[in-house]
This record gives structure tokens, C-alpha cells and sequence, in this order.
């Protein structure tokens, strides 16, 4: 079975992501430090990254830190950095990604993103929870893998 | 001489000063007097001089030549024009002339005052600075050497903080320090105060300073104060000032410094005209017969750190010409790099001569070292290896001549590296470090970089190799790192400490695994710099952070029990309420000899499952809506008239706004769209509170809760194993009494599917189908702004990030045994209050224990009535003034205590008594009248008088002409312990 790591924080989009991949083996991590922990450790088959996450995950005892609008960039780092080149499908709700005060939009990310982070960035899909259309690429990214 | 209109060359210029002579009124001499400087040229500068020398017009120019206090000694030269310096040299060598019987006498006492000092005679050179005050007036030149004398007085008798040492301070500064609070000497005034203080980074302060005055608009009023903050010693960026006669020159005494400087550096040489010209000549020329007290002071000064002291004296003793040639070679090194402002390029030489390499420069202060002039190796200090280090880069040395360890001694003995070193000198350091594999070299080269050139990619480098660094080396520990560093290059320690702040730790992901071990090792390293720097100013940082992660966490507590029960009550109420029809069911099961237990289905025997439903749904009713303890009034205190509209609207105002106010001047279009933006959010963040933050009802019918405990399929599961748990409960011989708090855990599984359903809203249909398309048509209506696009992309996260935090409210609480002091509780209040409503800020004072603790349903008791008075505070009280709260406790028998705290504001100004006392009675009448589930927000009254009646207590309004108190007294049975 194919092992995909769903770096995100929302429920309901963690939900919807879950209902297009059926068949895997899913393992969701819901913070930047253990999306950071999970590429450092384990090896996936596909990446799916949120954007805008918490820096840590809140438990009884612990907060979540704060929260980084460009969390996700933090795990691409850090791919670069191990030079790992698992396939990552970005799913955002936010139209564009700030990198150096410049708006990237989610359509060019996947290829400005790749480039900066030697990163095997395979799409972008932008999540609207007012719409089916994310989902449709989103499982057309999957089809191509 | 006797002087001739005629013999005046401009036309203009005759006729002005005829004006002037005629003009009575000040205003209209100012402005001919202006004219009169705009017009003169070089033919007749020297004679108009002399006339306004003679006619006393220099007066009405620069005020009095030696002017009584801080205020008069710029009040006039701030409107008069700037003319070239040439021409002011000349002005200013007339008012020389003109009052050179003084000044000879000032001389004798400048002197005598430099002795005193430079002998370490503070006491007396208190004396003669207080009678050159009593005698001469105030000038730059006096407060440079009162700073000195006083900091260095400080320093050497180890009196730390600001207070004045013997009788003749006390009598002499608050004369010199009053009455020019916003004027800009003062500002002139705290630069020379920072200067002179020890405790400050000079390298920092003059390299801010520079950066300041480069940010700053030529023809600002502080432009030229600013730049001379640190004249003398900068002679060429005085006559390059054609303004330099604003700043301090209405003292005749500064005037006369300032031309011996610039005379000795042959900016301008006067016209000996008579003998008064030659006095005057010999009289600057006498500030340079003092060279012999330089090796004196040095002498003094020998062991100190002899550097940084010798720079704050440069500017104290700016008369002395050794020391302001030595500065003249610093300034040059220091803020401009590549363009030397040195006129006599052999004194750089003379400082830093040829053999004084940069290998000798990474040689330890303990090795002996040839002196080379001014460089002693035993004695010179991190400021002076630091400039000589700069000097032979510029020279063309190159760190990659150095070994590792030389580097390593070199950037151990300097500071400010990270300001002084280009760009390519700081990738040649790294690439040093990379090339021996010295990862500490390497990793303060990124760092340096980091400072100048800030990215968040490097920044995450810089982290990699730092945690790299510390898991290899230290343990993974930071304090650690620390200690070895601080033996061996303690000035970095401070620009470790500046780098480990909150947002770069808790992005340590290899070494901390949650953002309280984050938080606490950046408090340690704040104790450990106070105790191993020596620097007590860290420990306020370290407390502040405390209090910063207590009301972190109190602020955890309360959002983890917007939605909430309180536990003991709810109890009760189990106990009075469903035990009498729970025995019922206990006897049926008894008599069906109902068996649970092993591999066996649970059989519910007929006739029970009538009382089951019945006790289930009264007690989930209850468990809802009972509006003192249940759900439906935390979610009324606590959400909708508490906390909701505040958090999702007040950021969001405060981005607006701010942007508005930087942007949007020149571009009303834009304004009203961002206003109307404003207003629709606030409307959508309203609607939802009204229509969505409740119970389901037939008038509410999106509320987002239902008490209906079958209202969907999957609460019907749930009420299914609740009632197979009260069978077994029974089967197993537990008795009516026993099984009730089961209730309690069935009724919050029921509403957790309400709950997800609720936090699914707010984040998905409300920020996902309103927000964002309400930030998208925003954006939408400015396409090619890219500012605009930027404000909409930082409001969308913004907004989510509010969603996502208010949604998750929405939780079953997860702390059962919380505590907290009352003083801790009523700065959260306070904070959350400020919250809801930025502009308005309660000063408040206390009185009572602040440390006492209160735990458990106190704490949530008191918190909600808090919340209710405080906001009461913001919204009707004169804010001018601290409201008074007051907290006590009387101890009663078996553990039970009575609480008494009342809060005492101002009325506003428009209020009156009568109408403020009817207010407070409407509130809280018309709160008893309504159902909890529409009131507002200002029926926060009636909140805390239906709390207080839960608690048979009392609630007393008194209302005078000019105050407001609300009173509260209950009796509490488990209030907290003493901490």
C-alpha cells in the first residue's frame, strides 16, 4: 500500500483529503514540527502540504506555539535539506504564497517552489470549501503520480 | 574702528542693516536680519560682522552669548537662515571678539575643570563646573563635561542607576536637566546621556545614530543636532553643515570650541585684523598647550578598558588635540568606511601603523606585544582592536591569512562586527569557517549575515547548523553553549542571546518538542546573561516572560472552557433531579434480573427504557440550557458577549486601520473601500454571533447547538450505550447515587457532535463562504495594487487564523483542576477586556492579596464576574483615571471563606449621578426580564447579580456625583488555597 503523509490542521479539510485517497496508507500530522519529524524520519510515497499551519500541535498540557502563515515552507526547507525527493501535492485555501514580500500565485508555486527547494512539487490545488473544483484536480494530481 | 554704511559693497545688504537699525520690533529684525544673511558676500562679510557685532544685532540672532538655561540656548537660533560656513566662521569669530574678557576667564576655568577630572578630583571639579555655571551660563560644552565627570564619578565609586552624588550635584543638575523636556537640545541633550553612559553600546548607539540621520529630512529642525550629536570630533561634517550655528553655538563658550577645532585643522584661519583678533588666537591656541594631560589620563585610565573610556572622554575634553585627532581616525573607520574624512592621511598612519597586522590582532592581550603608538596589546580594549581590525581590511587583509584559532582570539577581543564587516568580508569569514570546519566560525558568520541581510531560507540554515552545533558539541543545550562561549568570546554572548528569541526557539524543531520547552529555556538564558553577563536588566526580561507564559496559559485555561459546566452544580442537580427516577429504573432491573457482564448482549428489561429516556433527556436539557451552570451560559458569558466579536474584529480593525493611516492619504477610493470592508466584516462576525452562537430554537433556528438529544442519528448511538451503562452500572450493584456523574461524560459526548458540527461552521462555511469571499472582492477591486493585494492575503491568514482559534472553543474541556491568583486572573481580565476594544486601556490600581489562589469553580466564578466589571469600566468610565479594585477574604469555619471585591471608577465627565444609578438599574432589571439566550452585552450586570444570587450573596451599586462602585460579597466553601 502506498504511504502518504497529509501535513495539515483543519479537520475538515483533513476529512476531504482522506475521502480522495482511498487505498492508502495515510499517516496525518497536524503541526510544522512533526510535518518536520515525519520527512526527517519516515519515507512517504506522496506529500500533501497545507500552507498556513501551527508551529506545534496543542495538547492538554501544551500550546501551539505560533502560528506560521508559510508553515509549509519550513517542511520544504527541510526536504531540501535532506534532499529528499518524495512526491508533494500543496493543497491550500489561500490563492497565493508569500516568498521575499512577493505574492507567488498557487497556480506558479509548484514550479517557483521546486526550484527554490529542489522540491518534486507536482501540483497545487486551491481548497474551497464552496467548491468541488480542488477536488477535481486534486485527484487529478493522483492519477498522475 | 568706526563703521560706514558705505563702505559696504551690497547695495542690499546697506540698506537691510539700515532697516535693521531703524526696525524696533523683534519679529521684523528677525526676518531683515535674514534677508541681511542671504545677500552678504565675501567682499563685505568681515564688516558685517563687525556691525553686527557693534549694533548688537549678533544678540538677536543667537540670543544671549551666554545664555542662562537648556531653553534659551537654541530658543533663537532655530529661525535664522543658514549661510555658508565661511561666513558664519566670521560671525561667530566677531562674538569672540566682542565678549573676549569672559571668555578668557571661562578658559581659566575650562582648564582648571580638566585638570580637576582628569586627576579624578570629581568632587571638586563639581565645585568649578557649578561656578562656571553660576558664571558663564549653560553651553554644550559644560553639559559634555558635567555627563563625564558625573558617569565617571559612578562608575569609579560602583554607584549603579541615575542619582546625583554629592550636595553640588544635587543643587547643579536640576537646574541643567529641567525645562527643555521636547525641544531639540533635549534630544541632543538624552544622546550625550546615553553616550556617556557606560552601560551603553557605543558602537551600536553612533552606528543607529548614522542610520538615523540618513533616514532623516535635510531640512529637519533635529537634522543638524543629530549630526553633530558627537562634535567636535567630526570637524568636517561640521563646516560641511552650513547649519552648523543652530545646534550650539548660542553659547559664545561652544562657538569658541568649535573654531579651535576647526581653525586646528586648518578648515578656516581668521584674518588678523589688531590685537583683540590675536588675544582671541592665543586664547584657542591655549586649548592646545594642555597635550601633556592626555598621557596623563591615559596613565589614569590604564587597565580599564581603555578604549570605550577614551572615546566618551574624546568628546568630553574636544578641546584637548591628541584626543580629537585620535577620534577623528575612529569616526573615519567607523561610519565611512571607503571615504576617509581624514584630511592628514599621516595620522592614520600614526595610529595604526603598517607593522600592526591583522595576525596581531589575533594574538591573546596576555601575550607581550612591541607597543605600536597608541596600540597596547596588554591594555587595548575590544573598541580599538575592533577599528584596528576594520583599518587593515581596508587595507586589503583578509581573515583567510589568519589561522582558526587566531580568528577565533581576533573575534573574541571585538564587537560589532556584525554592523562593521561588508558583505564579502562576512562570506570570506564563512568560508573560512567551512574550509577548516570550524562550525562556530562558520555559524557566527551566518549570523552576522543574518543581521544584515535577514531571509528566512538563511535564518533556517542558520538554525540547522545552530542545533546541528549544539546536539554535536553542548548536549543540545543552549546555556551550555553559552558558558563555553562566554569564556572565550564573551561580546558574541549578547548577539546569541538577541538571536534566541521566542520565534526563532520555538522553530528549534530538533531540540524542543513543544513551545514550552521553548519558552522555557529563552527565561534561562534571560537568568543565566543577568548572572554571567552581569546585567540585571535580562532578570526583568526573564520575570516579564513569566508573566507573559502565565497569562498564556490563563488565557489557555479560559478558551478551553468557553464551552463549559460547572461540574459541582451540575451535581447537585443530578442528585435532586434524575436520582429519584434513576432508583426507579435500579428497582426494575433488580426485578428483571438484569446480568451484564462477559460475551453477553445487554438486555434493557422492559419498563426502563421509558425512565432511561426520561432521565437522559431532562438531564441533557439541563446540561444545555440551565442558564447559571450550564452550557448555554458559558457559551452566552463566555463567546457571544464576551470574547468572539472581540477577537475576530479588533485584529482585523487594528490591520485595517493601520494601513489606512500609512497608505491611504492620498487615495480616498481606496479608504472608503477598506471602510465598507470593515463594516461588511463586522457584520458577518455580528450576524454570526446573533444567529449561529445558540441553541436551536424556533426564533434561532442556525444556532449551532442543540439541546435535543436525539437531534441527529449518531447521538442516538450515543444515547444507546448511555443507557446500557446505567444497566450494567445497576447489574453490577452500584446504587442510583453512584451512577448519576456517568451523566455528566454521556451528556458531553452527545453535544460533541454538535461541537464538531459548531467549529466545522465558523471555519469552513462562515470564514471559508463569507470571509473569504468578502477579502477576494476586495482584492478583486484593486487588481494591480500590489499593496492592497499584499493588506488582502495578510487578512485572509489573518482571519483564519481568528476562525480557526475561536472554533476551537468549541471543544469539550480538557483541564479539571485549574488555579490561578486573583492578581494574575485580574490582569488577564484586564488584557482580554483591552482586547475587545484596543483604544481603551483600564489603568487599574490594587489592593488586597494579589497572590492568593483560587482554583476550581472560583476560578471560573470569578473570572466571569471580573470580565463583566472590568468591561463595565471600559465602556462607562472616565479612563483618565485608575479605577480602584479591591480584593479580602475572611476565613470561616470548615475551609469556607467570604469574598468581598469591589471596583471604584470614575464617572465620565458627561455623567451624571441620577442618570448613571437609572442605567445600572434598567441593566440588570431588564437582564432578570429576558432570557439569557438574547441578552447583550450590556446586560453584563445582570450576569454577575444572577451569579452572586447562585451564591446567596449580595451585589451593591453605589453611585456618587463622581464615582461608580459595584460591590460583591459570597461566601465560597472551596475558594483556593494561600498560596
Amino acid at each position: 500500500m502506498k504511504k502518504v503523509l497529509i501535513i495539515e490542521d483543519d479537520n475538515y479539510k483533513i476529512r476531504d483529503l482522506s475521502a480522495c485517497l482511498e487505498g492508502w496508507d495515510i499517516t496525518i500530522v497536524e503541526s510544522v514540527r512533526d510535518g518536520v519529524v515525519s520527512v526527517d524520519n519516515e519515507s512517504f510515497d506522496l506529500i500533501i502540504l497545507d500552507m498556513a499551519l501551527p508551529t506545534y500541535k496543542k495538547t492538554n498540557r501544551t500550546s501551539s506555539g505560533s502560528s506560521q502563515h508559510h508553515g509549509g515552507l519550513e517542511v520544504l526547507r527541510e526536504i531540501k535539506s535532506n534532499k529528499d525527493s518524495t512526491k508533494i501535492v500543496i493543497v491550500s485555501q489561500f490563492a497565493d504564497i508569500e516568498l521575499d514580500k512577493e505574492l507567488i500565485d498557487l497556480e506558479n508555486a509548484p514550479k517557483v517552489l521546486s526550484e527554490r527547494y529542489n522540491a518534486n512539487i507536482v501540483g497545487a490545488a486551491f481548497y474551497d470549501s464552496e467548491s468541488s473544483d480542488w477536488q477535481e484536480k486534486f485527484i487529478e494530481y493522483l492519477a498522475n503520480l | 574702528m568706526h563703521l560706514k554704511w558705505t563702505d559696504l559693497s551690497n547695495i542690499k545688504l546697506r540698506n537691510a542693516l539700515r532697516g535693521l537699525q531703524s526696525n524696533t520690533d523683534y519679529v521684523t529684525k528677525k526676518k531683515t536680519l535674514n534677508t541681511a544673511r542671504t545677500v552678504v558676500g565675501n567682499e563685505d562679510i568681515s564688516l558685517f560682522s563687525q556691525f553686527l557685532s557693534e549694533l548688537n544685532l549678533d544678540e538677536v540672532c543667537y540670543g544671549s552669548p551666554f545664555p542662562r538655561d537648556q531653553k534659551s540656548l537654541l530658543s533663537r537660533t532655530k529661525s535664522i537662515s543658514p549661510i555658508p560656513f565661511v561666513y558664519e566662521a566670521e560671525i561667530q569669530w566677531s562674538r569672540l571678539k566682542k565678549n573676549s574678557e569672559k571668555l578668557i576667564k571661562a578658559s581659566a576655568l575650562i582648564q582648571t575643570t580638566n585638570t580637576q577630572i582628569l586627576r579624578g578630583n570629581f568632587e571638586e571639579s563639581f565645585e568649578t563646573l557649578s561656578e562656571w555655571h553660576k558664571e558663564f551660563g549653560v553651553s554644550a560644552t559644560l553639559y559634555r563635561k558635567v555627563l563625564y565627570t558625573y558617569f565617571k564619578a559612578q562608575e569609579i565609586n560602583k554607584i549603579n542607576g541615575v542619582k546625583f552624588t554629592t550636595k553640588t550635584t544635587d543643587k547643579l543638575f536640576p537646574i541643567l536637566f529641567s525645562g527643555g523636556e521636547s525641544n531639540a537640545f533635549s534630544h541632543y541633550l538624552n544622546s550625550l546621556i546615553d553616550f556617556f553612559d557606560s552601560r551603553t553600546d557605543l558602537i551600536s548607539l553612533i552606528q543607529n545614530n548614522n542610520k538615523t540621520i540618513s533616514n532623516m529630512d535635510i531640512t529637519g529642525r533635529l537634522y543638524p543636532v543629530q549630526k553633530r550629536m558627537y562634535f567636535p570630533c567630526s570637524v568636517s561634517t561640521l563646516i560641511d553643515d552650513e547649519q552648523f550655528v543652530l545646534t550650539s553655538t548660542s553659547s559664545v563658550i561652544d562657538s569658541m570650541i568649535d573654531l579651535a577645532s576647526i581653525i586646528a585643522f586648518q578648515k578656516w584661519t581668521p584674518t588678523l585684523n589688531d590685537e583683540l583678533d590675536k588675544t582671541i588666537s592665543q586664547l584657542i591656541e591655549s586649548f592646545w598647550q594642555v597635550d601633556a594631560l592626555i598621557d596623563n589620563f591615559l596613565c589614569l585610565e590604564h587597565g580599564e578598558d581603555l578604549d570605550r573610556s577614551f572615546y566618551r572622554a574624546s568628546t568630553a575634553f574636544s578641546e584637548i588635540r591628541d584626543f580629537l585627532e585620535y577620534r577623528q581616525v575612529l569616526d573615519a573607520q567607523l561610519s565611512q568606511r571607503n571615504a576617509s574624512i581624514v584630511t592628514r592621511e599621516t595620522q592614520v598612519k600614526s595610529f595604526f601603523l603598517e607593522d600592526l597586522k591583522l595576525k596581531y590582532l589575533g594574538i591573546p592581550k596576555s601575550t607581550k606585544l612591541r607597543q605600536i603608538e597608541f596600540f597596547d596589546n596588554s591594555s587595548a580594549g575590544d573598541f580599538l582592536r575592533t577599528f584596528a581590525v576594520i583599518n587593515r581590511l581596508n587595507l586589503g587583509d583578509k581573515f583567510s591569512d589568519l589561522k582558526s584559532d587566531q580568528i577565533r582570539i581576533l573575534l573574541s577581543q571585538t564587537s560589532g562586527f556584525h554592523h562593521l564587516l561588508s558583505i564579502p568580508e562576512i562570506y570570506e569569514l564563512k568560508e573560512v569557517g567551512d574550509h577548516v570546519g570550524n562550525e562556530v566560525i562558520k555559524f557566527l558568520a551566518m549570523l552576522m549575515l543574518h543581521y544584515r541581510l535577514p531571509n528566512d531560507d538563511d535564518l533556517y540554515d542558520l538554525r540547522q547548523l545552530f542545533q546541528s552545533l549544539l546536539k554535536m558539541n553542548f548536549r543540545g543545550s543552549i546555556l551550555e553553549f553559552l558558558d563555553w562561549l562566554n569564556k572565550r568570546t564573551p561580546s558574541l554572548c549578547r548577539n546569541i542571546i538577541d538571536l534566541c528569541d521566542i520565534p526563532f526557539l520555538e522553530k528549534m524543531y530538533k531540540i524542543f518538542s513543544n513551545f514550552e520547552e521553548a519558552l522555557l529555556v529563552r527565561e534561562d538564558i534571560f537568568r543565566w546573561a543577568a548572572e554571567s553577563l552581569k546585567a540585571p536588566e535580562y532578570l526583568i526580561a526573564a520575570d516579564r516572560l513569566v508573566l507573559d507564559a502565565k497569562v498564556r496559559e490563563i488565557r489557555g485555561d479560559i478558551d478551553d472552557t468557553r464551552i463549559y459546566v460547572d461540574e459541582l452544580r451540575f451535581g447537585t442537580w443530578l442528585t435532586e433531579n434524575i436520582v429519584p427516577e434513576l432508583r426507579k429504573v435500579g428497582r426494575i432491573a433488580e426485578v428483571s434480573g438484569v446480568k451484564a457482564g462477559g460475551d453477553n448482549p445487554i438486555i434493557i428489561p422492559n419498563g426502563c427504557r421509558q425512565h432511561l429516556n426520561l432521565a437522559c433527556e431532562v438531564a441533557y436539557k439541563e446540561f444545555c440550557e440551565n442558564t447559571v451552570f450550564g452550557v448555554n451560559s458559558y457559551l452566552a458569558r463566555r463567546i457571544r458577549h464576551g470574547s468572539f466579536r472581540g477577537q475576530l474584529y479588533s485584529n482585523i480593525k487594528e490591520i485595517v486601520r493601520k494601513y489606512i493611516l500609512d497608505n491611504c492619504e492620498e487615495k480616498p477610493a481606496h479608504k472608503l473601500s477598506l471602510e465598507a470592508f470593515l463594516e461588511a466584516y463586522k457584520e458577518i462576525v455580528e450576524n454570526t454571533s446573533k444567529q449561529y452562537l445558540h441553541f436551536k430554537t424556533i426564533e434561532r433556528p442556525l444556532g449551532l447547538l442543540s439541546s435535543d438529544y436525539k437531534s441527529v442519528g449518531d447521538k442516538i448511538n450515543v444515547l444507546n450505550r448511555w443507557h446500557e451503562d446505567i444497566i450494567v452500572a445497576f447489574s453490577a450493584g452500584h446504587s442510583a447515587e453512584e451512577i448519576a456523574p456517568l451523566f455528566e461524560n454521556y451528556c458531553w459526548s452527545t453535544l460533541e457532535y454538535d461541537l464538531v458540527n459548531a467549529r466545522d461552521t465558523l471555519t469552513k462555511n462562515i470564514f471559508g463562504g463569507k470571509i473569504k469571499p468578502l477579502i477576494r472582492s476586495l482584492r478583486s477591486e484593486f487588481d494591480k495594487d500590489k499593496s492592497m493585494a499584499q493588506l488582502c492575503n495578510q487578512l485572509e491568514r489573518q482571519s483564519n487564523e481568528l476562525f480557526t482559534k475561536v472554533s476551537s472553543w468549541f471543544t469539550r474541556p480538557n483541564s479539571q483542576s485549574m488555579s490561578v491568583s486573583i492578581g494574575e486572573l485580574i490582569n488577564f481580565a484586564k488584557q482580554e477586556i483591552y482586547e475587545l476594544d484596543r483604544d481603551k486601556m483600564v489603568g487599574l490600581k490594587f489592593t488586597g492579596d494579589s497572590e492568593f489562589n483560587l482554583v476550581g469553580g472560583v476560578y471560573h466564578t470569578m473570572y466571569d464576574i471580573l470580565y463583566v466589571l472590568i468591561g463595565n469600566v471600559q465602556k462607562h468610565s472616565d479612563l483618565s483615571v485608575d479605577a480602584h479594585l479591591e480584593f479580602s477574604t475572611t476565613p470561616i469555619k470548615d475551609g469556607a471563606q467570604d469574598f468581598k471585591l469591589s471596583i471604584k471608577s470614575k464617572l465620565l465627565p458627561s455623567a451624571t449621578r441620577e442618570v448613571v444609578a437609572n442605567n445600572i438599574d434598567q441593566s440588570i432589571k431588564k437582564s432578570k426580564t429576558l432570557d439569557p439566550s438574547v441578552r447583550d452585552r450590556q446586560l453584563g450586570l445582570g450576569i454577575v447579580e444572577k451569579i452572586i444570587d447562585e451564591y446567596h450573596g449580595k451585589f451593591h451599586r453605589v453611585v456618587s456625583d463622581t464615582h461608580c462602585t459595584f460591590v460583591i460579597e459570597i461566601r465560597v466553601l472551596t475558594p483556593g488555597v494561600k498560596r
